[in-house]
């Protein structure tokens, strides 16, 4: 259950502009393997630009602050952007987040093909992401 | 050069409150190692920080300070809405490669942390970024 950064969402109305700060100035590379798999058709059809140092990605998603709204979600990850974990067992984490009083978005894999994600506050209000990659 | 993600910082008035979460509910670890040798200058950046880890990237939980970039005559300030933190191995060029790309920065140079030459900038979105190198043999130590 051990969580591991996976990568930082950055929300923008300007995907293409972010994305060339990110590979022009802060010197990151088109991440091309590891990628989700957008589902366009189930709430979120934004753009999204995927770079890496290397090591952790960097997402650069269109803002979409209606995104709650369209899928029935109270947490929204691409209204203020994300920090995000992966973790190899989802339900005992899951189980956990319960066990410590804290409240839950399971946005199952209606987002991402084969990721299945939960997002939450920490106490400041910033979003958190978890996600296991489904067998 | 390129630069390598090292920490997040989220600036907080719960310092307390986010460290136990950060470590209770994400399973993150105190670190003590690459850390930050703070000054705590009033002057500059009192505040208190706790250091967690997922084992590779730092968490770094610090005392928001609105105040700081009025105080320093910094123009950004990374302990207002918190920042996210690349090492590079040579900061004077990272430095010239920015004015090549015309993108203005907040030269901290090692006013907060003895040893690590930190400078901060922008996105085109706001948020702040900060470079720095880590020199082992900082340029004075208090």
């Amino acid at each position: 259950m051990k969580l591991k950064l996976h990568h930082i969402n950055l929300t923008t109305t300007k995907v293409a502009e972010m994305d060339r700060f990110y590979q022009g100035v802060m010197g990151q590379e088109r991440e091309t393997s590891g990628l989700p798999v957008l589902e366009k058709e189930q709430g979120y059809a934004g753009d999204v630009a995927f770079t890496t140092d290397g090591n952790i990605q960097t997402h650069l998603a269109q803002r979409d602050v209606m995104a709650g709204m369209a899928t029935g979600q109270v947490v929204n990850p691409v209204a203020r952007g994300h920090i995000a974990f992966r973790t190899d067992d989802l339900a005992v984490f899951k189980k956990h987040l319960e066990a410590k009083g804290v409240p839950y978005s399971d946005w199952g894999n209606r987002a991402v093909a084969g990721w299945h994600q939960i997002f939450f506050y920490d106490p400041d209000g910033n979003v958190i992401e978890v996600h296991e990659v489904e067998e | 050069m390129k630069p390598k993600l090292h920490h997040i910082n989220l600036s907080t008035d719960k310092v307390e409150q986010m460290d136990a979460f950060y470590r209770e509910v994400l399973g993150l670890t105190r670190c003590d190692e690459d850390i930050p040798a703070l000054r705590m200058d009033e002057e500059v950046y009192a505040g208190d920080v706790t250091f967690l880890t997922d084992g590779d990237i730092h968490l770094h939980i610090a005392r928001k300070d609105v105040d700081a970039g009025f105080r320093t005559g910094q123009l950004v300030n990374p302990v207002l809405e918190g920042h996210v933190a690349y090492r590079v191995e040579d900061i004077e060029g990272f430095k010239a490669h920015l004015e090549d790309q015309a993108v203005p920065y907040s030269n901290w140079g090692d006013s907060a942390v003895a040893g690590w030459h930190q400078v901060y900038f922008y996105d085109p979105e706001g948020n702040v970024i900060e470079v720095h190198e880590r020199r082992d043999a900082p340029a004075r130590e208090r």
